[in-house]
Parts: C-alpha cells; structure tokens; sequence
C-alpha cells in the first residue's frame, strides 16, 4: 500500500512536467552533441539521434535528491518518468532495460525494492486507458448534475 | 490492382461495349458526339459517364487501353510513373482528337471522386479538364496539402471542405493549439478562388479576422458558410457574416466554441438577409432572444431547418407559429418550474416538422410531442432526461423513424421497441451514459439482446453505433446476417461490467464482417481478451471496402496487427489506441497497408529509442509525435475528471505540403536524422 502510494507521488511528478521542460531536456542533449539546431524541431531529432544509448535515459541537473540519491528521468513507452534513487537501484533498472528481461532482473534486486520496481515497470507497459467521453455529452452530463443541485436546493425550502 | 478497381475497370468496359452495340450501331463519332452534346435524360447518364467519349472505330483497342491505364492507376501506383506498355497505350487514346470542350462536357457529369481520381491519371489533358471542371473538394487533413497548390489545381472551386484537428479532438484527446488555422487558406480563397460558394471548416482555428477576409472577398457570392466545431472566433465575427452574406442560405455553427461579446449578430441575420434555409447553432453557448427568432421567421420564408442552443421551448411558441416550412427543429430547453403545470401545452410545433431534439426534454413535456409522432422521420434524444420507460412510450408512436439518436439508456427494452416500430430506421447511433447515472438511468444498459432484435427487426439500417454493456459473438453474427445495408459499423464495448457474457469476439466479427459488404465504416473497441490476434486477422481478410476504421484494446500481440495489414486493401485512415503493439509493428503496418494515407495511435508499445517508429519514415509522409500532458478540456469540468494525464500519441499522414510550420509546444515532428 505504502509503496502503491509512493508511486502514486511518482505519477504525480510526472504529469508536473511541462513539455517546456521535456523539450529543453531533450535539446540540452542535443547542444551536447553538437547538434545544427537548438530550435524546432528539437524533441523529434534528439531522441531518435541517440542511437548509442540503449534507453534514452536523461539525468536532470535542476533537481537535487537527498541520502546519497539522484533523479533519473526516463523517457518509456510514451510517458515521462522521474525518479530519485540510489546508485544502485537506478543501475538495476537500466541493466533491467537494456537486458530486456523484465522478470530475470527483478528477481536478482534487492526484494524490498522490487515489488515497487515491478509495480513501476507494469505502469509503465501499457497502462490501459479510459474510454475517451465525447465533449458534447460531457457538457449536457454537467448540466444536468447542475440541475439536479438547483432543484436539491429549491426542495430544501 | 485492387478488387475494387479491377471491378469498375471491368464494368467500364461492359458499359462502354453496352453503348456501342445498343444505342449507336455503327452511327460513328460525330453522331454520337452531337447527342453526347445535347441535355441527357439521367437514366443515360450513368453510362455516358463512363464512357467519357470515346467513340472511335478503333473502341475495341481503345477500350483495352483505358482498362490497362485505369485499372494500373491504384492507390500508391498512381504516384509511381507508367510503365512502358501503358505509354503506348497512352499515345494511342491520345491520337483521337476529340475536342476539349466535348470532354469537358461529358465530365461534369461525373461526381464521384474516385471516379475523378481515376479520369484525372489517364493522361495530361484529361487531367486538365477535370482540374477546371472540379466542383468540390474534400480535403481530409489540412496539412496534406497547401492552399497554394489547390488552387494550382482546381481553380474553379465552388465548394471545399477542410477538416483540421484529429477526430479525436472530439473526445478531449487533442490539445486546443494542435492546429489546423483557417487563416492560410481564407487568404487563399480571398485571393484566388472565383467561383467558390460554399465553405466548410470542421474542426479548425478560424479567427475573427480570418471571417473578416473571407466574407470581404466572397460575402456577395457565399451561399453556405459552415463552421463545424471550430473554435477561436466571437459574435464579431458572425457580425460580419450576417452584414456581408445576403445570399447565404446556410449558417453553420454547430458545436463550435464562439465568444459571445453580446452582439447583434441574429438580428442582423434577420434584417438582412431572406433566403436562409438552414441555421445551426446547436451545442454552442450562444445567447440570443425569442424575438429575433421570429424576426428571421418572419423574413426567411425557406426556412426549413433551425438548431438553436439553449432556449426555453415556452418562448418559441411565436417562432413556431410563424416559421410554417420549418422541417426540422433542434436544441431549446425545459424548465420544469413548479408552480407553472402548463407551461408547454401552448407550443404548436410547425405542420411538416419531422426532425425533432429538444434538449432537457422529461417525462412531463414529452407528450408535446405525441400528436405529430408518426410523421417523425429524425428524433434526437440524447440530450432529453427521459427513461427507459418514456424512450419506449415515445418510440411506439414512432412508426416513421428514419434516424435515431439515443443514449444507452433506452436500454433492450427500448430497443425492442425499435425493432418492431420503426421498419424504416436507416441510421441509429446509442451514445454512452453517464457513470453518475440520473434518477432515470436505471435500466439503462444495451447488450447483445437489444443488438440481436435491432438487427432482426430493421433491415434497412445502414449505420449502427453503439456503446454495449455485454455482447456475444451470436449477436454480431445477427447484423451479419441481416443488415444487409450496413455502410458503417461501431461498437465499443463499456468497462463498466467485469463479466462479459462471450469474448473473445473473433467469429463474431468475422460474420459481421462477411454479412455486411457494403461496410465502409467499422469501429471495434473492446477490452483485452476481447479480440485475438486471429480476430485482427478476419477483420484484415474481410475489409474491402472499409477506408476508416476505429480499433481499441484488441490484439494480443504484434502478430495481430500484422495480419491486419496484410489485408484491408481499401483502407484509408486508421485509428488505434490502447493496444498493446509496438512501434516496429505500427512501422511495418503502414507500409504495408496500400491504401493508407492517416495514422493515429494513441497507447502502444514504445521501443526504447523510439527508432523503430521510423521505421516507417517515407518520402510525403509527416509524422507528429505528442507527449504526454496534463490537464486536458475545459477547466470547469474539472471536478469531474479531476487533471487526467494523457498518453502520448502518434499522427501520420501523407502531405504535399512539406513539413509543418506552425506546430505548438505541444506537437513534435518527427524526422529521421539526416
């Protein structure tokens, strides 16, 4: 539960993200490498230049972690993670990535940590998503909820 | 070449062997010219048409030749050049002289715009005269093509639809800033576009002063204007309209977002003009008065069609009694009021309304509508507050319904009903309730029971849409089996239940698919488990004609997607999300698909450079990649949904128009490194 909800913290972290920041990460590399441009498109041509790195993995410089941690962001399957973790474990996790063995790595780290890894590495394969509501009825949805406040309220004379 | 094409390839010839050796033995070119020149009784036009003049002593030759030049023409080949034997071919049927303006002539008789396709790549002159005789155009993606190089090609336009943001943009999936601005190609057709009458921008970014231009340079001549869930433009902007378009006979708004900065905009509409038909601003804010309704009525005898946003139904009671050739209706609203029972017993709708959706519409206002029931050709209830009970009482006085809209909380009973009232129901889209579900929801579920009676009882249905609860495979082998007219098919299972009574879906669909061959339009989205790789397998080998289709949650591997490919010859614009395939996949899928031209995913497996996606990078194809974000749709909603996050998506589509310039934050091209 506890670990459920530390995730959750980590998801939260996420979503805090604005692309802003994704796309001067992701330039800040390509400046790095000497790239011709800095401006658009940077995003695209950055992370598909990385051909060397197994795992497009970025290493935040504007954030400090604490007790010996650093944060790692992690760019997989179409979301953006960031993560503070020891040495160790943010090496367990790119082995884990490079290996391609989800279950044959897990077992091999620390057992306290590995249900939080395993939670994480199955969020992140292909989390399932909501079936999209159409704009129209969510409108006529929220009106009719303020309706039925409205009236609620006039029942209470 | 595809089955389709070999198919009209072939019928082309019958036809054209038809007219020889029945309407013109042996007469020769100049008879048959001048009677091709003179007005055409429409049973003949059908053949001529496909004939496009040639008639020559040499027509058996000839007509092996446009088989070979038409039939090689498919999809991707016709962007490849002509091989030897077609040149020859070419030099041949172009050898015959027959004049420009005769050929002229007989293309304008021809609409269809694969047909138009297929006359455009004959040869340079036949790609001439269809250039300026084009009337309309569709483009289905702004940015395939720029407005410069339309007007290069079809500079006599007198119609064009633009459509802007991905479909999903619908359902809250597409930033706001995505794209897809009016402003280009206003400018253009301000510029150049003489003969343009009718406008439809859907789903696009139209300014104020992008109006502006538009009414400046074809305000005198515009007789349709359609802003179709566009966005970024205010009353000023329909100021202008109503001032500028004396001639305009639609005003199209629908669910566009338009600030309102309390103008005059209705009254001057009513003031100035007095050929107006149709007039939609349903599903918009728009705040307007009773009174300038009935102005308009008063001084626009055609009106035939008005959808208004909300207005309470009591104060139309003037409108409609003065709009006598009103045939359709939709939008108002009801305001139960205690106090005031008979509120509505004083509205008398117009004699020949028989399209009707009045929003807010329950239980005690239904009745209104009773005495004219049975002339009811199109009902709209998805935004009324009625229960399964009242959807059944109002359906079985019914008898004519030729479109219904509904949500799922006509439930099977209602459906029932349906199937054995309204015989002559062609169209029936069941959209999803609500999760908080109202006081009148309660046996508000649609299963495959419903489905199966719906299938049996209407045979002439051509579009079904429709959000289940529970389904089985027997259910869609029951639309196999006998909607037989079916052209556009979508199912989305709901997440609701953790039960569903038979999945996998695979014969299901297979059945469906075999029964129904006239299906253009399929949408199929379920939940994992719901369709196997072999499902994805019958949908690709059952597929001809569809060119747009919808698939969610369905596959279990890679595998799947690439048996799809390998099918589904006429498939246009195909749309995925929350599958479990991978970009390899994806990558090989498009270039395998021959017919594809659009690409949308949304939930897929990435690989872990993301390389594998371009896999598919190609000459004309655009790829745009959109992270993750946020906080998507209206901030007043919020409490509902509370900041979702979003997975990334993936846009592709074919352009000529180069790389996009005018991309958001929020929209990253992808292009392979050079």
């Amino acid at each position: 539960m506890e670990r459920k909800n530390s995730f959750r913290g980590i998801q939260g972290a996420i979503s805090k993200i604005n692309p802003e920041l994704l796309r001067s990460v992701i330039t800040s590399g390509t400046a790095a490498r000497g790239g011709p441009e800095a401006r658009s498109p940077p995003g695209a041509a950055t992370a598909f230049r990385h051909a060397t790195t197994p795992l497009p993995v970025l290493t935040s410089a504007c954030r400090s972690g604490s007790k010996g941690t650093a944060p790692l962001t992690i760019f997989y399957n179409g979301t953006v993670a960031v993560f503070d973790l020891p040495q160790d474990k943010a090496e367990s996790i790119l082995k884990l990535a490079e290996k391609g063995n989800v279950g044959g790595v897990l077992e091999a780290a620390d057992p306290t940590a590995s249900g939080h890894e395993e939670d994480l590495l199955t969020k992140l394969n292909g989390e399932l998503l909501p079936i999209a509501r159409k704009k129209s009825l969510e409108r006529f949805f929220a009106k009719r909820k303020e309706r039925w406040q409205n009236v609620k309220r006039t029942w209470h004379w | 070449m595809s089955v389709e094409r070999r198919e009209r390839a072939t019928k082309f010839r019958a036809d054209v062997y038809f007219f020889f050796n029945y309407y013109f033995p042996r007469r020769g070119p100049a008879a048959a010219l001048d009677w091709i020149q003179r007005p055409l009784p429409s049973s003949e036009k059908g053949c001529l048409r496909r004939l496009l003049i040639w008639c020559s002593p040499l027509v058996d030759i000839l007509l092996r030749d446009l088989v070979l030049i038409l039939g090689s023409t498919a999809g991707g080949a016709s962007r490849r050049r002509l091989g030897e034997m077609e040149r020859q071919s070419l030099n041949r049927v172009m050898s015959l002289g027959i004049s420009d303006l005769a050929l002229e002539c007989v293309m304008g008789y021809i609409d269809d715009p694969r047909d138009r396709e297929a006359v455009s790549l004959v040869c340079r002159k036949w790609y001439r005269i269809d250039a300026i005789t084009r009337k309309h155009i569709t483009i289905a993606i702004c940015y395939s093509a720029s407005p410069d190089r339309l007007r290069r090609r079809f500079p006599r336009l007198e119609s064009l639809k633009l459509k802007g943001k991905p479909r999903a943009a619908m359902f809250n999936l597409i930033p706001e800033d995505w794209g897809g601005y009016a402003g280009p190609w206003v400018c253009e057709i301000a510029d150049a576009f003489n003969c343009l009458k009718a406008v439809h921008f859907r789903r696009m970014i139209v300014q104020d002063a992008d109006i502006g231009v538009l009414v400046k340079a074809r305000g005198h001549m515009l007789q349709a204007l359609k802003l179709d869930k566009c966005s970024g433009f205010s009353t000023d902007g329909l100021l202008l309209v109503a001032r500028s378009c004396r001639c305009l006979r639609t005003l199209f708004l629908e669910e566009s977002s338009v600030t309102e900065n309390d103008g005059e905009w209705l009254h001057e509409l009513a003031v100035n003009n007095s050929v107006l038909e149709t007039l939609n601003f349903y599903m918009t804010e728009l705040r307007i008065s009773p009174q300038e309704l009935e102005l308009l009525a008063r001084n626009c005898r055609s009106l035939i069609s008005l959808k208004i946003s909300e207005c309470d139904v009591s104060d139309l009671v003037g409108f409609f009694r003065t709009a006598t050739a009103l045939e359709e209706f939709g939008g108002g609203s009801f305001n139960d009021q205690a106090g005031e029972i008979n509120r509505y017993e004083r509205v008398c709708f117009p004699p020949r309304l028989c399209c009707l959706g009045l929003s807010y519409m329950g239980m005690n206002e239904m009745h209104i509508i009773f005495p004219f029931a049975a002339s009811l050709k199109k009902l709209d209830l998805q935004y009324t507050f009625l229960s399964t009970e009242d959807h059944c009482q109002l359906i079985q006085r019914c008898p004519n319904l030729e479109i219904l809209e509904v949500r799922n909380v006509i439930g099977d009973r209602g459906l029932e009903v349906v199937a054995q009232t309204c015989k002559k129901l062609r169209r029936l889209r069941i959209e999803r309730g609500d999760d908080e579900q109202g006081p009148e929801d309660e046996q508000g579920r649609v299963s495959q029971i419903g489905l199966s009676s719906l299938a049996r009882g209407c045979p002439e249905l051509e579009y079904i849409a429709v959000y289940v609860s529970d389904i089985t495979n027997a259910a869609l082998e029951s639309v196999g089996t006998f909607s037989k007219n079916l052209c556009d098919f979508r199912l989305v299972l709901l997440d609701r239940e953790e039960m569903i009574t038979e999945l996998p879906l695979d014969n299901g669909v297979h059945a469906l698919l075999r029964g129904c061959t006239k299906l253009r339009r399929f949408a199929f989205y379920l939940r994992p488990g719901g369709l196997s790789d072999v499902g994805l397998g019958y949908i690709g080998e059952n597929s001809n004609n569809i060119r747009w289709m919808l698939l969610g949650n369905v596959g279990e591997s890679d595998l799947g997607l690439l048996q799809l490919a390998r099918g589904c010859p006429s498939l246009q614009k195909l749309e995925l999300r929350s599958c479990c395939f991978s970009e390899r996949a994806l990558a090989l899928a498009v270039m395998q698909l021959p017919s594809l031209r659009y690409l949308w995913v949304q939930g897929y497996k990435a690989s872990p450079t993301g390389k594998d996606l371009l896999a598919m990078a190609r000459p004309f194809w655009n790829i745009e990649f959109i992270p993750p974000r946020q906080d998507i749709g209206d901030h007043e909603f919020e409490d509902r949904r509370g900041g979702v996050e979003s997975q990334a998506q993936i846009l592709a589509y074919y352009s000529l128009a180069g790389r996009r310039t005018d991309c958001p934050e929020t929209v990253i091209p992808l292009y392979p490194p050079a």
